[in-house]
């Protein structure tokens, strides 16, 4: 069969995966204390629309969205509001954030009504009910981008769009959330892709899963057939990082190139997660917004696996899920999502976010710092960026604050393919990210 | 050799010379731009080193500006008030009378705030502020990796126990140090005002003291000392307004965690003005 990949760059890092693959889902702990940040995707921060000492149920509405590119953030347990303040998030931010003190027999019975399935008749339905029930659930892009959904299924009129991604390639090291949900909930995951067809009113629905995934990939070409979806299809990828960018997903399935600085809409494709499938399902049938998410918590803690957890939760609460740190003393790093694009964590008390996909836990085994060398020119850089740029000149261009050289940096994703293979361990990518911002202070200071 | 030969060829490149020169200096009268003299008498006085901190694109433009505009206002922060006489010599002006002013960095912690984590990223803090890797847990203060002293043209800032320090007498306040730190901690303020409050966390004084020791807890024994008035504390934060200032020491003393500084060896606020 064949193996769809993308045409320029690309790595293939170790993937770590064993250890929480096919490790099944598990529900988290139910913190006596919980911050829900109101930052919690692209975009503006969300308005938050309850008071000091408020009682909430689950699934109220904490904080509503602001403006067109924002989202709701839903309260994960019933309880009062303690406080609200200003605190770090894992975006390594100080940003408001609602913390709830969480009444977990209140929390047990009120979420009793996201339980029951209510029948529903996709084909009845108008697509703007469905889009509006997605905007009141809070979905966001659950991949990692965090963008909100509403947005993403709102093509522009003059752009048309024929057909839909579904993106299961979770080609990150160490993750597999996506793929336990996958085999846990293939059905809701296919659903909630029937949301978004019928939304988008696109006939194509491509569900894409990388090689090594093959129990993944079996159990959807399945289910496809049994529930007799027309339009879908499941595409096998090649195992390669970053397989599940979505420009790369596009351009590997499609052959279609999505055009400096614009969206996939532009092409005439939408690319949504697994994951994301999977909450429009739970708010279209159950009516339940965003309060949970899967992480995989794994590297060097006692348990690692695939964990359901409450948004609010915090880090080290998520670690102590999974059974803590084999040994503390040889923990070196606590990673906010995978080893290429994740970000080390400074402080365990901030909270999982609907962003977090993985916890990976590297011990002084796995970590491995080397001090920046000086660039020797070799190009491996450029021969491994997928977005065909030159990541060296780039890095020199935002080290030295040469505005002029600095104008592809916007489209560099910070998938991390070049400071992973750079020889003299060159930190491509915080100096790209730091030109990216130089370049966008300079064009802002000059309009 | 052939000594007409040499003549002729001196000839022709010396006829060829004088034609060219000829039709140059025509074409100098002819195509000639006037520019202001005073451009040039201005440039001249002008330190030459286009740091911008005038708010031009140099010296060249502000002497340009100044003999366009013969605007006193117009001020060299570099050159300072010795200049800004010069400059109102040559335009035939009385000078305004101007303040030195010279950057202040609004943090003291360095090693007195608390950290956590290894930062082991690219020394920028711009990069710091935004990936939001900061080691430090304070989310005001300065983060050390002097983008500021990168951008002093005047070698007026150091790194001291990992906080931006800024030496006054090498200060000209040309304002680049303000632009380049990314959480805004610097700001101008005239010379002669030796006491400021070293810090920017808004925080309540609880929090405060978990991350920093000489950080601004908002106890207002500073205000309660002053008897100018001229301290007042909002949102936590201790705020000195130079007008009223005497210079008078008691609000440093009053300041438990010694938040508010002195820039310099205190002295009567007559004597710096002079």
């Amino acid at each position: 069969m064949r193996r769809f990949t993308f045409g320029r760059g690309g790595v293939h890092p170790p993937e770590h995966k064993e250890a929480s693959r096919h490790q099944p889902i598990v529900p988290g702990p139910l913190p006596a204390e919980m911050a829900v940040h109101l930052n919690q995707h692209l975009g503006r921060p969300a308005k938050a629309l309850v008071a000091l000492k408020d009682a909430v149920k689950v699934g109220d509405l904490l904080a509503e969205g602001d403006g067109l590119i924002s989202a709701g953030i839903h309260a994960p347990v019933s309880g009062t509001v303690k406080k609200i303040e200003r605190r770090l998030s894992a975006s390594g931010a100080y940003e408001n954030a609602i913390l709830l003190e969480v009444d977990a027999a209140a929390t047990e019975a009120d979420a009793d009504r996201f339980r029951e399935v209510h029948s529903v008749e996709l084909e009845a339905l108008d697509r703007q009910v469905l889009l509006d029930a997605i905007k009141a659930a809070g979905i966001v892009g659950l991949g990692g981008a965090t963008f909100p959904t509403h947005v993403k299924l709102a093509p522009p009129p003059d752009m048309p769009v024929d057909t839909l991604v579904l993106n299961g390639a979770e080609c990150e090291p160490f993750l597999t959330a996506d793929h336990q949900l996958l085999l846990e909930q293939p059905e809701a995951v296919l659903r909630g892709a029937q949301v978004f067809q019928k939304i988008l009113g696109v006939p194509a629905v491509i569900v894409a899963i990388e090689a090594n995934k093959p129990d993944a990939i079996a159990l959807l070409e399945a289910r496809i057939q049994a529930l007799g979806l027309k339009g879908f299809q499941v595409a096998i990828l090649k195992t390669r990082y970053p397989q599940g960018g979505e420009k790369q997903l596009i351009q590997a399935l499609l052959g279609r190139e999505v055009p400096s600085g614009k969206l996939p809409f532009a092409v005439g494709v939408v690319v949504q997660n697994i994951a994301t499938a999977f909450a429009a399902y739970e708010a279209v049938w159950h009516g339940k917004p965003v309060l949970e998410r899967v992480v995989t918590v794994t590297g060097y803690v006692k348990r690692p696996g695939n964990y359901r957890l409450r948004l609010g939760t915090s880090i080290r609460e998520a670690i102590e899920a999974a059974g803590g740190f084999v040994d503390e003393d040889r923990v070196r790093a606590v990673l906010h999502g995978g080893p290429m694009m994740g970000k080390s964590l400074r402080d365990l008390d901030v909270t999982v976010m609907k962003g977090t996909s993985g916890i990976v836990v590297l011990s002084e085994d796995d970590f491995r710092y080397e001090k920046e060398g000086p660039c020797i020119r070799c190009g491996r850089c450029i021969a491994a960026c997928p977005m065909g740029l030159m990541p060296t000149e780039l890095a020199v261009g935002a080290q030295f604050s040469l505005v002029d050289r600095l104008g592809d940096a916007a489209d560099c994703m910070e998938c991390g393919c070049c400071s992973y293979v750079c020889p003299t361990h060159r930190k491509l990518v915080h100096w790209i990210r730091l030109g990216k911002a130089i370049h966008r202070n300079h064009a802002r200071s000059k309009a | 050799m052939d000594v007409r030969l040499i003549l002729l060829t001196i000839l022709v490149l010396g006829g060829v010379a004088l034609l060219a020169g000829v039709v140059l200096y025509l074409a100098a009268k002819k195509f000639a731009v006037f520019e202001d003299p005073l451009i040039g008498e201005v440039e001249s006085l002008l330190p030459g080193a286009n740091c911008g901190g005038c708010g031009f694109a140099g010296c060249h433009a502000f002497a340009e500006k100044v003999a366009e505009t013969k605007d006193p206002e117009l001020f060299c922060p570099v050159g300072g008030p010795s200049l800004a006489a010069r400059i109102a010599g040559a335009l035939g002006q009385e000078a305004l009378a101007t303040q030195r002013n010279v950057a202040r960095v609004l943090c003291n912690g360095g090693g007195n705030a608390v950290t956590s984590g290894i930062y082991q990223g690219i020394p920028s803090c711009a990069a710091v502020a935004i990936a939001g890797t900061s080691t430090l847990v304070c989310p005001f203060g300065c983060l050390g990796l002097a983008d500021c002293v990168r951008a002093c043209p005047f070698d007026a800032l150091h790194m001291v126990d990992g906080v931006a320090r800024v030496d006054e007498e090498a200060c000209t306040g040309c304002g680049k140090c303000v632009k380049a730190c990314p959480r805004g901690l610097i700001e101008m303020a005239p010379h002669a005002q030796a006491v400021y409050v070293a810090c920017k966390s808004t925080d309540p004084g609880a929090v405060v003291r978990k991350y920093c020791s000489v950080g601004c807890i908002g106890c207002k024994a500073c205000e309660r000392v002053c008897t100018f008035s001229a301290v007042s504390v909002d949102q936590g934060l201790a705020s000195i307004q130079p007008d009223l200032c005497e210079a008078c020491m008691k609000c440093v003393e009053a300041c438990k965690p010694a938040t508010i500084r002195l820039t310099r060896a205190p002295e009567a606020k007559e004597a710096a003005h002079a």
